[in-house]
């Protein structure tokens, strides 16, 4: 019997909550440990989020068949997708949807696997709506190649990119509103 | 001026949902007979209503729909409203793929254009040819006779030896060479009316989709225009077929189409008289004079309409039909009338929209209101003084 | 009679919902059951080709809940099952998907489940039926017409 929690509503609507209080609060560390058991955030983001009408990319081949089957995510090409599951560890080596200027919510959220969210030797400056002042976020293992591509692909809001990073069982939202500077140059 | 919050409105607002609570149970005030309608009564004895809100409500859901008619006290345009609701908060699992209704298990079938249609004309429950008179014995039926009704009607009816497919009325004129030629699916995905919203022009499709969960007296009016004068044709009815249709699916596991359910609809097929302007192809128009050798391109041919709505609704696909018909003629050669213009016709027979926003009107809008009433006294103060 | 596998959901579903699922239940007891696809109920959009020019378009939408498992006896056999219904209940879904895998697989108690697709044909067939007979009573037989000396057209415009 499948009777992982996260295919069930209730745990998914508690999980969908975790991710509107995230992006809500750009940066902010939320950790799911007691809540997840032992099951990766990213999973559960994902059963969360996919349903039979949500396009996924998979470019690091990530899922297996069994989960495709289960998220009913219709696969997509990774310059289209809505939604693009990644290894924070890898180099970007796509261009997402970046939306259209009619249709700005049409730009791809990314969801980027990396070794630690609020810990680690990154120390990213934040700020932009839902940031009071700067925020620092701190990472570890995010390939340094991220964060310049990401600088590209949201300069032209309101097109762009939203990015939730995971790391086994914490996340934390960078939406496409966010600036992110690296200690010593100031947020632009 | 400024806006005022009062705080009376909450209590108000559930005090008229406890209201209209009393007023639906009112029966049972010292009457120990009283009883709930039940939905099964309402499916059964209210059928049409039933029909009509899943239809307006876009999703055949017969059960809900009959739950909608009782909460919403008999009221057609809230129950279709709270049907729409109810289904916006369900995720679309899959589609099917396009189905015919060759196979519709039919239980009325006729034709006004043909007295020997192959597989013969059956009328089915209907009140055509019904005197309306009011049956007054209704008013007080004995529950008894009411259930052996049914019965005796099964016990006396004959053994039924027909097809259980009947061919379609319009392939044997097409056969003839009467009508123009099934454009079919052109590669083209059909127009999914609850994701997209209409940028005219529209796809066919969408036109289609739109009429199908228009509303009934809406669609009615506009259609009844273009018969009494504000459009050219006089149609015909060619087929009017009322039955249930398998829904099929693949199978998860084998990927065989396999019936999922059944649903309950209506479809309609009109012909109209040939008309020499419809029969044009586009390019001989505005060539009058160096017209002959083009003209002769297109053979004349009857022009055709399409209707069709979940659910057992005859005049609303009869007038769904018209109206194809009337907007491929606008969409051709320019609208001539307002049941030729896809835009005011399309944007018009939505009955969630236009209760809507007639609804609205209900509102408070005192802030605008009071806006008007500066300007209108300012005015008549600059206009009244000089005097 | 023995209907294909593409005629069991009709059948099945003459019958009352919970007595689909205490046969699945009872059913599935001893057997290992792992879903491929989750029980879900949503909406299915129904493409309907028209009459006129036979162009696809949506006629509107229907209840739909669907499923897909795999059985595994204790012994290693398995079974594939899946179900699409017209429905709002995903349950029903799941309850379909065992007896589709007991039934194709012929798992211990296929019989069951046979004897179940057998009464709810019957049933449908019953519903089949009485619609005909609808059709029957209503038929409009135009030869009498001209038969009984009328004119041949006068009945019509």
């Amino acid at each position: 019997m499948t009777s992982e929690r996260i295919w069930r509503a209730d745990a998914q609507q508690r999980m969908f909550r975790e991710l509107v209080e995230a992006f809500s609060r750009p940066g902010a560390v939320r950790d799911l440990t007691d809540w997840l058991a032992g099951i990766l955030a990213q999973r559960a983001v994902l059963a969360t989020l996919m349903d039979g009408e949500t396009t996924l990319a998979d470019p690091h081949a990530r899922l297996g068949a069994a989960d495709w089957s289960l998220l009913q995510a219709r696969r997509d090409a990774t310059e289209t997708a809505r939604y693009v599951v990644a290894d924070g560890r890898r180099a970007p080596d796509f261009q997402p949807a970046l939306g259209t200027l009619e249709s700005p919510e049409s730009g791809a959220t990314l969801l980027i696997e990396v070794a630690a969210v609020g810990s680690g030797p990154l120390a990213l400056e934040l700020a932009g709506p839902g940031i009071a002042g700067r925020h620092e976020l701190r990472l570890d293992g995010l390939h340094p190649a991220w964060l310049l591509r990401r600088a590209d692909w949201t300069t032209g809001f309101p097109l762009g990119v939203d990015i939730l990073l995971t790391d086994a069982a914490r996340i934390a939202a960078l939406p496409r509103t966010t600036r992110v500077a690296l200690p010593g140059n100031s947020p632009t | 001026m400024s806006y005022v919050a009062i705080k009376g409105g909450g209590h108000a607002i559930a005090g008229a949902a406890a209201v209209t609570e009393y007023l639906r149970t009112e029966e049972g005030l010292d009457n120990a007979g009283a009883e709930p309608l039940e939905i099964d009564a309402i499916l059964h004895q209210l059928r049409h209503l039933v029909d009509r809100v899943v239809s307006e409500g876009g999703v055949y859901h017969p059960q809900f729909a009959a739950l909608a008619v009782k909460q919403s006290l008999g009221d057609t345009l809230e129950a279709a409203f709270a049907l729409r609701a109810w289904r916006s908060t369900r995720p679309r699992l899959s589609a099917t793929p396009p189905l015919n209704t060759s196979q519709m298990r039919l239980i009325r079938r006729i034709s006004a254009a043909f007295k020997d249609i192959p597989g013969g004309q059956m009328l089915g429950p209907t009140p055509d040819y019904a005197l309306r008179l009011l049956r007054l014995d209704l008013i007080d039926e004995s529950p008894d006779a009411f259930r052996a009704v049914a019965r005796e009607w099964l016990d006396h009816c004959p053994e039924p030896q027909l097809p259980d497919t009947y061919p379609k009325v319009l392939d044997a004129l097409r056969a003839e060479g009467l009508l123009p030629p099934a454009t079919g699916a052109h590669g083209q995905a059909a127009f999914d009316i609850t994701r997209e919203s209409l940028v005219f022009p529209v796809p066919r499709s969408a036109t289609l989709a739109t009429m199908a969960r228009a509303e009934t007296g809406s669609l009615l009016a506009i259609a009844y225009s273009n018969m009494r004068g504000y459009g050219d044709v006089h149609p015909t009815v060619a087929e009017l077929r009322v039955g249930y249709v398998p829904v099929l699916l693949p199978h998860p596991v084998t990927g065989e189409l396999t019936e999922a359910g059944e649903v309950l609809m209506t479809e309609c097929e009109v012909v109209a008289m040939y008309n020499v302007q419809d029969a044009q192809v586009p390019r001989a128009q505005g060539s009058a004079g160096a017209a002959g050798a083009e003209e002769s391109v297109s053979k004349p041919m009857f022009t055709i309409g399409y209707g069709a709505c979940f659910g057992h609704n005859e005049v609303k696909a009869i007038a769904m039909a018209i109206l194809d018909r009337a907007l491929q003629k606008g969409m051709q050669n320019g609208p001539e009338n307002p049941s030729e213009n896809p835009e005011f016709v399309l944007l018009h027979v939505d009955g969630v929209d236009s209760m809507g926003f007639a609804s609205h009107y209900k509102m408070p809008h005192y802030v605008t209101f009071q806006s008007d009433l500066d300007r209108l006294r300012t005015t008549q103060q600059k206009s009244g003084s000089p005097a | 009679m023995n209907l294909e596998r593409k005629d069991w959901i009709r059948a099945l579903t003459a019958h009352p919902a919970a007595d689909l699922h205490a046969l699945a239940e009872r059913l599935a007891a001893g057997c290992e059951v792992r879903l491929t696809r989750l029980p879900q109920a949503g909406l299915g959009l129904l493409t309907l080709t028209d009459g006129a020019f036979h162009e696809p378009f949506y006629l509107g939408e229907f209840p739909l809940s669907s499923c897909r498992l795999e059985l595994t006896l204790a012994d290693g056999r398995r079974a594939e099952g899946g179900a699409q219904v017209m429905a709002d209940d995903a349950a029903l879904a799941r309850a379909l998907a065992i007896l589709d895998a007991v039934l194709a697989a012929r798992l211990p108690g296929w019989e069951d489940v046979s004897g179940q697709v057998q009464s709810g044909a019957a049933q449908r067939d019953e519903d089949d039926r009485r619609r005909r007979a609808v059709l029957a009573a209503t038929r409009v037989d135009f030869t009498l017409l001209g038969n009984a000396g009328e004119g041949e057209n006068d009945d019509d415009e």
